[in-house]
């Protein structure tokens, strides 16, 4: 008698089902999560250094003229009424991150601006990662730290404060007896050896005599905004005298992001004394950018050289670029006698 | 542990959903519920049966699928200014709360009300999250302070209604017939859970607790069926190792609308060795152990 023929499911439903148990166990064990929240069910941390003097009040309730620092937040409002239309227009790229407070509440870990502008934009919900309630403090406090030093400038003082906020995490969950040395500075900052010592020596002086030393006592009152300064300044034999000498310069709010490539960390060798335009390996971008330069008046004497020049040879491209310039400098000394 | 919200739902009528809600919930109020301890039953299917099982329900003439609305609460007289009903379609306008009590003295119901749910599922895809998940979710949350369990009955499909109750839930079954259409309908479900997952932190999980083979019939496409699923390397730790066949008690309890207790209206009030009754104490005591793990 032969075998009864078995009924089956079927491979495609089979394997749909699958698939789909897979992907969401796997996500079940992954840690972060995403939901797209409502903007009025989240808030600021306050123990997270602003980055911006407006806040989400100011938005709702409008600005006053009174308020001392109303030109900073009309800039900062103007920047973000623009940042918020360009996320209207075409969606947010990176989704914000907060932790749940419970009762569908949610604090902001990281994500200021885009919060401030889809707010100012009449946005309702917004997509976020979520990180559970249980959450290391440690952890916490170094994505804020790593999203302020990848977004904008933090002052001096939100320098030193944030990171010994982190390093107080890190003595409280890592490790009770961390010493605040320059190779635990490198791993908490993620910085150099040189920037490391600068934030030990301000550090040190912070946690040693808190806000009664005048250098500490200076940045809080941001009348020193140059974090090199500041350090050097501790090291220097009368941090008094050398605080009533301070220059315009290092009076000036440093600009660069912590880890950008410009930053005062990076920068060493004397000062530049030619412009350099660059180099490209690749031809395309080099005939292009030729091109367009002999479609000018400034470069018209290219025009006729453009179909003479054998542009497989690299050399000759830059021999063409390099006469257009001295051509340029000729005629600026011309016009100048 | 905290408090335990239990969905069960198809994407494909006839499934038995509601059959496995009400064996499952007289199970743990019966067997497993400590002294003090309360459960409430949310009927979110306008056909509600699962209502129509504990209490009274009338017929709901505003209904479009001939659905029940509860009938007037036993309270009703004691309370001033309220119309004396309550049901689960309240939830979502923001009144109080009245559940109903039933036979069970530590169950309460709150009921469907056919033609307010429907209303309540006529929202627009942009106001769907705020008007209907995030209210319930919130009310569960209230809920679980006073309940030990939550209990909810939805309709099949994925509509507005049944992905609340599981953006809601901590524990998700879904029962299936041994026959094609149904398990395909497994797929559809499984996406809902699965787009549920990517929100949920680590300390507030969504549990699949598992497919329930339903109905099973002794033939041989069940049988093989049954066979193929709990054979197949994905899928076969999600089918529960126990299943529910199609019995002719089941529905007697269903359609037993006497409360004199002279014929059984609860499985474990069938006599001590009755197949339906040993069958129901070992399914529900199954899922019972899975969800409390």
């Amino acid at each position: 008698m032969s075998k009864r023929k078995k009924i089956s499911i079927g491979n495609k439903t089979l394997g749909a089902i699958s698939e789909t148990l897979e992907a969401g166990t796997a996500a079940q064990n992954n840690n972060t999560h995403f939901e797209v929240l409502p903007v009025a069910a989240i808030s600021l941390d306050p123990e997270n250094p602003r980055k911006l003097a407006i806040s989400l009040e100011d938005i709702i309730n409008g600005l006053s003229k009174e308020d001392p620092e109303y030109a900073q937040k009309l800039t900062e409002y103007e920047e973000l009424k623009h940042f918020g239309a360009e996320i209207k227009k075409d969606g947010l790229i990176q989704p914000i991150t907060v932790q749940s407070k419970g009762e569908g509440r949610f604090t902001l870990v990281a994500g200021e601006r885009r919060l401030l502008g889809s707010k100012i934009a009449g946005i309702n919900r917004i997509p976020a990662f979520l990180r559970a309630s249980a959450e290391s403090e440690y952890k916490l406090k170094r994505i804020q730290w790593s999203e302020n030093a990848q977004r904008k400038d933090l002052t001096p003082w939100e320098r030193v404060t944030g990171l010994y906020s982190l390093y107080k995490t890190y003595l409280g969950e890592i490790n009770p007896e961390a010493e605040l040395s320059i190779p635990l500075i490198q791993e908490l900052a993620g910085c150099g050896k040189t920037e490391a010592w600068r934030y030990k020596t301000l550090l040190s002086l912070y946690q040693e005599k808190g806000e009664k030393d005048p250098v500490i006592a200076a940045l809080k009152a941001n009348k020193i905004t140059n974090f090199t300064t500041a350090a050097n300044l501790v090291k220097s034999k009368d941090p008094e005298k050398a605080l009533l000498n301070l220059n315009k310069k290092d009076q000036e709010v440093v600009k660069q992001p912590l880890n950008s490539p410009n930053s005062s960390t990076k920068r060493a060798g004397r000062k530049a004394t030619q412009v350099s335009f660059g180099k490209t390996k690749n031809i395309t971008v080099a005939k292009n950018l030729l091109n367009a330069l002999a479609d000018t008046k400034l470069g018209a004497s290219l025009k006729p050289l453009m179909s003479e020049i054998d542009w497989e040879d690299k050399s000759q491209i830059s021999e063409l670029f390099n006469n257009l310039l001295k051509q340029l400098e000729q005629s600026t000394k011309d016009e100048q006698r | 542990m905290g408090s335990k919200v239990i969905v069960i739902a198809t994407d494909k009528g006839g499934d038995g959903k509601t059959t496995l809600n009400i064996l499952l919930s007289s199970y743990i109020c019966n067997y497993k519920l400590k002294e003090g301890e309360n459960a409430l039953l949310i009927d979110l299917d306008p056909q509600a049966n699962a209502s129509s099982y504990y209490i009274e329900m009338v017929h709901d003439p505003y209904s479009d699928v001939g659905g029940k609305k509860p009938a007037r609460h036993p309270d009703a007289d004691e309370i001033e200014g309220w119309d004396g009903v309550s049901s689960s379609a309240d939830i979502f306008t923001g009144e109080d709360l009245f559940p109903y009590p039933t036979r069970l003295n530590n169950l309460s119901v709150l009921p469907a009300y056919a033609s307010k749910l429907e209303d309540v599922e006529r929202v627009t895809k942009q106001d769907v999250a705020s008007l209907v998940h995030d209210r319930f979710k919130s009310k569960i949350e209230q809920l679980k302070n006073y309940y030990s369990y939550i209990f909810i009955d939805t309709r099949p499909s994925k509509g507005p209604l049944t992905t609340a109750a599981i953006k809601a839930c901590t524990d998700l079954i879904i029962p299936t017939k041994m026959e094609a259409w149904s398990i395909e309908g497994i797929y559809g479900m499984l996406q809902v859970w699965k787009q549920e997952t990517y929100s949920r932190p680590s300390d507030n999980p969504i549990k699949l607790v598992g497919f329930l083979p339903n109905y099973v019939l002794n033939e041989s496409l069940h049988k093989d069926f049954l066979e193929e699923i709990r054979a197949t390397d994905g899928i076969k730790d999600y089918v529960l190792p126990v299943e529910l066949k199609k019995r002719a008690a089941y529905s007697r309890l269903i359609a037993e609308t006497s409360d004199s207790g002279e014929i059984p209206k609860f499985f474990y009030e069938l006599s001590a060795q009755d197949p339906a009754r040993l069958e129901a104490e070992n399914v529900c005591g199954t899922i019972y152990e899975r969800i409390m793990t």
